[in-house]
């Protein structure tokens, strides 16, 4: 039900989230400075069912890169789904977990200005809030397992609060720990802006002032000294082009320099004074909300800002009666623009198809405006037709679906090998290990090793890198005794069954993904998708070879068997399979280099 | 004579916990310069420098880098034992990093022994925690440590440059003093110490020439 609403709301993820995951219950009129309100919220039963894990971020990093870094997971396996008590104005039984099998391992990270509930299996965001909206952050007290923050939609004019289920306490701890220090980082910041503004420290017009009494009674050399240290005080952009105009003027009397020089900062410094003085009152304005700094944006996306609250005002109840997946009490302004139109979606679909472009006013709640009454066979045609389009329209928009989805793989598979390398190989290659790869000689257990080896020396052909290293791996396979799983208590637990399970190593993963070929496209975004498909892999393996769990520099090997090979195609163990076998040597003992030997050689060959 | 190219060779470690910037540090002091975003460091690393203390005796820094990861300990250990001095890092913006120094001290301490390591406790990141305020670690706190286990303490930013040279300088002005004072000596199978003088066998030699010659330029 909530998955239909994705695109009608604005910066809001939530109508994203998978069945309905996160819960939200409207909080009425909390306030930051409320604290009645805040241990009231403690005490709301863990009822809100949501879930997820938590995860941590101990380090409250820059939002460019840290934040992945310092993040970890935690899941939760058994969420309870009790009814809301607290029931606002709608039932929980709308957001019912519809698939008890999904993965609930989440990844939740604390940046400096952002909350973010990422899902590592879909590699969606599901849940993105400000720093900013955030009121307050708590931990349960009777359930001490639950955390909870409320905070306000910018669209919505409400707050709500989000409880989460993580794991075991020592998340919740960390969760809230990271938060509240992201709180004072926050706060201290906003404190610093403050204080700037009330003193109007950079008011440029202010700054000149500054200057002129500076210079006054100074000699000509002294004031140009101390114009030029003040200058360079301006941002550069300023600053070059003072210059540049100030280089134009051909005078050698230092006086008449000056004079130039002052009036150019005049000029500049006049001309910003406007717009900032206008952006101050902004910032006073956005002040009198809670928790509504100005930290971290520019100027400019401080009137974005301004502009985002106060424009679409009127959106925004669709939004909660979305989420919440209940009828509205009242009637919702907006893109809704029917207020008569109470009745159900089905009616909706059907008036959508009876009388497309006409008014829909009228039916359902206002049967006398109805002018014709139909006859019950010709209803039921509309009906049928109207349902008949309406499994069309579906039907074609799985199409539409699949056929993106498909591009998107296509180009992601593009991306993934764009990489340089240090040598190309030859064109006849390709026949080769076609030759070699294709069905019959796999078939064949066991290839000639001359013949392979033969090839190796070649190289193999970068897209078809990633089908080979399967190949050589089975190979391997074939030529080593069977495989001893005694210390490798998860080798037959399907890929997917890992995922769900919590690594002890996921910090030092977390560290180690922004730091993993950083500059590969496919890696390059905070967890992203690659970043992501890294950590996934990576936590499987830590699961699947308890002896080896994570060593730094796996991420390298993981990440390039990533760029060749999809996870995703194959769901069962093969993918892991083709990782995992050639680490589980058998000789694989204690340190990384004979953990991984095996699969070097087949890396080692081609290159 | 032919001069040599450093009069003496110093090895030593940097160690600390994952993250907190060992191989950027070293990358400003060997390269100048600064990476956003560095590789994990997986094992050990090398790196070397000329530089040249007070007297103007050059001085070749082998400089090892080592993984933070506990699970590298094991290979780490190993270049303990033919290092002169400690560079124990921490990061200023994570306390837990700081807390484990008194860890890393000793185990260095363990695995240089019979040598006394000279240590400089180096905090990294002083940008980041400036710049935002995110210092979890406080100088004073930091110092007082380092008084208390006589250490060098400096706080250094590999962003900017700021007192990278010095933490190095502090650490290898100690060494050549220790030299001075006859605390250490050139010894065979160990390398913390090393002469630039290819003269073989004439190692007490020249240290002995070297050292005079020096004490009368100044």
């Amino acid at each position: 039900m909530l998955r239909g609403i994705g695109g009608s709301s604005g910066n809001l993820r939530i109508p994203a989230l998978p069945q309905g995951d996160v819960l939200q219950e409207p909080v009425e009129s909390v306030n930051q400075a409320d604290l009645a309100s805040q241990s009231s919220v403690s005490e709301v039963p863990p009822s809100v069912n949501a879930q997820e894990g938590s995860v941590e971020t101990p380090k409250i990093k820059p939002d460019t890169k840290t934040t992945i870094t310092e993040s970890t997971t935690s899941k939760q396996q058994s969420s309870t789904e009790e009814p809301m008590k607290n029931g606002t104005a709608y039932s929980a039984s709308d957001l019912k977990k519809e698939n008890v099998d999904h993965n609930r391992t989440m990844v939740f990270e604390v940046g400096r200005t952002l909350l973010r509930l990422i899902s590592p299996d879909k590699k969606q965001i599901l849940l993105e809030k400000h720093l900013k909206d955030v009121a307050s952050c708590i931990q349960g007290v009777k359930n001490s397992e639950h955390f909870g923050f409320i905070c306000r939609e910018p669209n919505v004019d409400s707050y709500i609060g989000y409880v989460f289920k993580c794991e075991n306490e020592s998340f919740v701890d960390d969760v809230v720990n990271a938060i509240s220090q992201a709180f004072r980082t926050t706060s201290e910041l906003q404190r610093r802006e403050q204080r700037a503004v009330s003193s109007c420290d950079h008011c440029p017009m202010q700054w000149y002032q500054r200057l002129c009494y500076a210079i006054e009674g100074l000699n000509d050399k002294q004031a140009q000294f101390l114009i030029f240290r003040r200058l360079e005080g301006l941002p550069e952009e300023d600053q070059e082009m003072l210059m540049a105009k100030f280089s134009s003027v051909d005078t050698t009397s230092v006086r008449e320099q000056n004079m130039f020089l002052m009036m150019l900062l005049r000029e500049a410094q006049s001309s910003t004074s406007n717009v900032e003085s206008a952006e101050n009152s902004d910032d006073t304005r956005e002040e009198m909300r809670p928790r509504s700094s100005t930290v971290g944006t520019s100027n400019g996306e401080t009137i974005k800002r301004e502009m985002s609250l106060v424009v679409p005002k009127t959106r925004p109840m669709m939004n909660i009666f979305y989420k919440v997946g209940n009828t509205p009490k009242t009637p919702t302004v907006g893109t809704n623009q029917d207020p008569h139109l109470s009745g159900s979606w089905r009616q909706a679909i059907f008036n959508r198809v009876v009388s497309p472009n006409t008014s829909m006013a009228g039916r359902g709640c206002s049967p006398n405006m109805e002018p014709t009454k139909r006859e019950k066979s010709e209803l039921r045609a509309l009906w049928r037709k109207a349902i008949n389009q309406q499994v069309l329209l579906i039907r074609m928009e799985k199409q539409n679906a699949i056929l993106k989805a498909r591009q998107e793989e296509a180009t992601m598979k593009r991306i993934k090998l764009e990489y340089d390398e240090i040598g190309a190989c030859v064109r006849e290659v390709m026949e080769v290990w076609e030759l070699l790869v294709s069905k019959e000689s796999r078939m064949s257990s066991k290839c000639d090793p001359q013949m392979l080896l033969q090839a190796i020396r070649q190289g193999v052909p970068r897209s078809k890198r990633g089908e080979v290293w399967q190949f050589l791996a089975e190979q391997f396979c074939y030529r080593q005794p069977p495989f001893d799983t005694t210390n490798f208590p998860n080798y037959h637990v399907p890929y997917a069954d890992l995922l769900r399970r919590l690594t002890s190593h996921q910090h030092s993963i977390l560290i180690d993904l922004g730091r993993t070929f950083p500059n590969h496209a496919y890696f390059s975004s905070p967890l992203g998708p690659g970043q992501l498909a890294l950590f996934n892999l990576l936590k499987a393996y830590s699961l699947l070879d308890p002896e080896v769990g994570y060593c730094q520099g796996l991420s390298f090997i993981a990440g390039v068997l990533l760029l060749h090979l999809s996870v995703t195609t194959t769901p069962t163990l093969d993918s892991l399979e083709l990782t995992g076998a050639p680490f589980k040597h058998p000789g694989s003992s204690t340190t990384t280099t004979t953990t991984t030997s095996p699969f070097h050689h087949a890396l080692g060959y081609w290159s | 004579m032919v001069e040599p190219i450093f009069d003496y060779q110093f090895r030593l470690i940097l160690i600390g916990d994952s993250t907190v910037g060992k191989s950027s540090l070293l990358k400003y002091f060997t390269d100048g310069k600064f990476a956003e975003l560095s590789d994990p460091t997986v094992g050990v690393d090398f790196f070397a420098r000329l530089i040249e203390v007070k007297d103007g005796c050059r001085i070749k820094l082998q400089l090892w880098d080592t993984a933070g990861q506990e699970r590298f300990r094991s290979i780490t250990k190993s270049y303990y034992r033919n290092s002169v001095g400690a560079l124990l890092v921490y990061d200023i913006c994570n306390r837990a990093s700081f807390e484990h120094i008194p860890l890393w001290m000793m185990e260095a301490k363990r695995h240089i022994e019979p040598h006394r390591p000279v240590f400089a406790l180096v905090g990294c990141k002083l940008d980041l925690a400036n710049s935002s305020n995110r210092r979890e670690v406080s100088l004073e706190e930091a110092r007082a440590f380092a008084e208390q286990n006589g250490l060098h303490h400096v706080e250094t930013s590999a962003k900017s440059g700021v007192n990278v040279e010095d933490a190095f300088r502090l650490v290898t002005q100690e060494v050549y003093g220790r030299i001075q004072t006859g605390e250490y000596k050139v010894e065979d199978g160990w390398d913390g110490i090393k002469t630039g003088f290819q003269r073989p066998g004439g190692l007490d030699f020249n240290l002995i020439e070297a050292e005079p010659a020096k004490s009368t330029c100044c």
